[in-house]
């Protein structure tokens, strides 16, 4: 598997540039605030303004009351937006989202399904497993539906044909 | 299913089922009249805590699989083990006894008087900081949930874990009081009452932090920790002053009997006072300062049964962020990775105390070499300088504990672990920079060596810490999935064993051949050889990974050149 010519590794620097990823293991610093996480990941991967970026995304995922807030105290669902955040605050050509709805509420589903819709318009590869109907309408341009036991059977379904 | 089974399935006649008529079911007498939706007038009937107590225990005794006795036959050998350390530290005690009895030296006069003071007033602060973090009164989780609620005395149900509790730290503080004592030469009226001041003041103590957890009050608790943390600090330092020649002060060896017997007193008058009260507020310790102790020795249970220290230490952090709550923002400085750098920097400002306990340890290596144990200096300085530069690699720990963090920098892994080591090599580049005149000798009975040396010594116990520091935070977790050893205690995967060494071993490598004489470029040959691989420059769990998913990559690729391959039939005659 490569990605624009490079083997998809995931220790790869180039790789790790290339694809912004949100799954379960996602580890955050238990001494850094919500915002420092923010800033460290956009400087870290040279973003420039970094300090907007950083303030924008804040704003997008209604992180901003919980900004000076350490990880440990927040909630699954608040935890949930800034896992996505990192994803959003950095430089991506290829987006890898596993249950990316899990512990949002209705009107954070909503907002997701959108920003995702804008990013795929701008020309970002999204690779999402979900589980929320709504979700993958709004998103997905291919689809491939997993059933039966095991997942097992698989069948494929093309829509938009991007 | 066997194929007995089935055969006799198979012979059973196949019976219709009986249809029994049956009368429509009567709605209006299946639907109860329900008085009790409030509670009832009536007062609730008593509950026997003690019993409760003991249907609980019934309970758990019940489900046991193994009796005490089946568990101590199996662990024979530890047992054996911890006999043979025991009959080691019992000969250590009677020659030490034996070197320090015939001292007359101010160095060893002064060690041998104050020593079991400082002893005590650390004990203390450690006893105090101990029954902070977990309560001293706790419950688990299950307990707070079930029981907590009920319309019971918490005090009858608590009151024996709070007995548990001072006990636990009589007899502990009391032994090791005793013990050091012992080491120190004393005399056995000495030792006895150093024995009875530790153990009943370390009781007492415990008692009135009980009593301060009762009312939710930490200050008062806190503020005594700080008192006989800074007397037993205050009081080493004395004695490595006394021993180096610095400070002139002379005390005679009596004076600490009776000071033992006074402290052993108010301990006594503490313990009787403090333990009353804190029985009286059991009743008031809310559910959640309880289960927040509980909870906390489960999952250290669960981190100590996999020997993963790592994990205790994570715990700890993560409670003492969650108690913190929320800090005040600062921005990162520079970009790549000397933004990791900054925020470790930036760090350093906001927790001081790391930096406190650093600047601190440089007694050790002074205490070290002023009592005459010159030939062990570079291994306990080294293990001193392990655990003080662990809180400084947060972010190596964060980094190399789940593949999550680290995907998100665009640099490769060794790139990520050396960027994180740099503020902590700053520190023990610094560290030591101040420890170089114990190594080369501030004392009579001290180390011997040149300046050059001792600045060598001095650099490869700086190395030797930092690196023991990087492996200890790099641990990985135990891997059960592995082979396992067979002991004489069960199966056993072998990186538990290792993880008990994993840190010490880097200490023990790159200081051995200082301590035997060897020449110390090959200690920086070892420290060199242990950077390399510690950075991660042969990461060996990335090398399997990239190798499984090439051998997916091939398999994947064969599996497709199968199917694409046209079957041509043999050619028939």
């Amino acid at each position: 598997m490569e990605i624009d010519g490079i083997l998809l590794r995931e220790t790869n620097p180039l790789v790790r540039r290339a694809v912004a990823t949100v799954i379960d293991d996602l580890d955050f610093f238990p001494d850094l605030s919500v915002v420092e996480h923010l800033d460290l990941l956009a400087r870290g991967s040279w973003v420039p303004d970094a300090d907007d970026a950083v303030d924008e995304i804040l704003h997008e995922v209604q992180l901003v009351p919980q900004s000076g807030q350490l990880p440990g105290t927040l909630s699954s669902g608040q935890r949930r937006r800034l896992a996505l955040a990192t994803a959003f605050v950095r430089p991506r050509k290829l987006l890898i989202l596993d249950e990316p709805e899990q512990r949002l509420d209705t009107e954070g589903v909503q907002w997701l399904a959108g920003r995702l819709r804008a990013e795929r318009e701008r020309g970002l590869a999204i690779v999402m497993a979900s589980h929320e109907p709504m979700l993958v309408e709004a998103v997905a341009t291919r689809v491939v539906r997993l059933t039966g036991v095991g997942g097992s059977d698989a069948t494929e379904a093309a829509e938009g044909g991007e | 299913m066997s194929k007995k089974s089935r055969k006799l399935i198979r012979s059973t006649p196949i019976v219709p089922p009986v249809v029994v008529e049956q009368s429509p079911p009567d709605v209006t007498a299946a639907i109860p009249e329900r008085e009790y939706y409030f509670l009832p007038s009536a007062a609730p009937e008593a509950v026997d805590e003690k019993h409760l107590h003991d249907l609980i225990k019934e309970w758990r005794h019940g489900r046991a699989t193994r009796r005490l006795v089946d568990a101590i036959q199996d662990a024979y050998v530890t047992i054996f083990s911890v006999a043979m350390i025991g009959a080691m530290v019992t000969n250590l005690v009677l020659k030490a006894q034996a070197t320090v009895a015939n001292c007359g030296t101010d160095s060893c006069l002064s060690a041998r008087t104050l020593v079991p003071w400082a002893a005590l007033a650390g004990g203390f602060a450690l006893t105090l900081g101990l029954s902070r973090l977990f309560g001293p009164v706790l419950a688990s989780a299950a307990e707070g949930f079930w029981l907590m609620d009920a319309p019971i005395h918490r005090r009858r149900l608590l009151g024996g874990r709070l007995v548990l509790a001072v006990t636990a730290a009589g007899l502990i503080g009391a032994l090791l009081g005793g013990l050091i004592a012992a080491l120190t030469g004393s005399s056995p009226l000495s030792i006895g009452l150093w024995a009875l001041a530790n153990g009943l003041g370390g009781a007492g103590l415990i008692a009135f932090a009980a009593a301060e957890q009762g009312i939710e009050r930490h200050k008062l608790v806190r503020a005594v920790q700080g008192i006989f943390a800074a007397l037993g600090l205050g009081t080493m330092l004395l004695v490595v002053s006394i021993a180096a020649g610095w400070v002139d002060f002379s005390l005679s060896s009596d004076v600490g009997v009776p000071i033992a017997a006074v402290v052993a007193g108010l301990g006594l008058v503490l313990l009787i006072a403090a333990l009353g009260l804190a029985f009286r507020r059991l009743d008031e310790i809310r559910r959640a300062r309880l289960i927040s102790g509980g909870s906390l020795v489960s999952g250290m249970q669960g981190a100590m049964f996999a020997l993963d220290f790592g994990l205790v230490r994570d715990i700890l952090v993560e409670r003492d962020a969650a108690a913190r709550g929320h800090v005040k923002p600062t921005k990162g400085q520079g970009v790549g990775l000397s933004a990791l750098v900054w925020r470790d920097l930036q760090r350093l400002w906001r927790y001081p105390a790391s930096l406190i306990g650093l600047v601190l340890s440089l007694v050790v290596p002074y205490a070290v070499d002023a009592l005459g144990l010159a030939s062990l200096n570079p291994f306990i300085s080294g293990l001193v300088l392990v655990a003080v530069l662990v809180p400084f690699l947060s972010t190596l720990r964060v980094l190399s504990r789940t593949g999550g963090l680290a995907r998100m920098f665009p640099f490769k892994t060794s790139q990520l672990r050396t960027a994180s080591m740099v503020v902590p090599f700053v520190l023990a580049a610094v560290w030591q920079l101040a420890a170089i005149p114990a190594f080369v000798g501030i004392t009579a009975a001290g180390a011997e060596r040149t300046v050059i040396d001792g600045m060598l010594v001095s650099l490869i116990i700086g190395a030797a810490g930092l690196l023991g520091a990087v492996r200890w935070v790099t641990a990985k977790p135990v891997d059960f999935k592995t082979p396992m050893v067979a002991t004489e205690s069960g199966a056993m995967p072998p990186t538990l064993i290792f993880n008990l060494f994993r840190g010490f071993d880097m200490v023990a490598l790159i200081t051995a051949p200082v301590m035997f004489g060897a020449s110390p470029v090959w200690s920086l040959l070892l420290a060199g050889v242990a950077f390399v691989g510690l950075r991660g420059t042969f990461n060996m769990d990335e090398l399997r990974v990239e190798q499984e998913a090439l051998q997916r990559e091939t398999a994947a690729a064969k599996a497709q050149r199968t199917t694409e391959k046209i079957k041509i039939p043999k050619p028939g005659r």
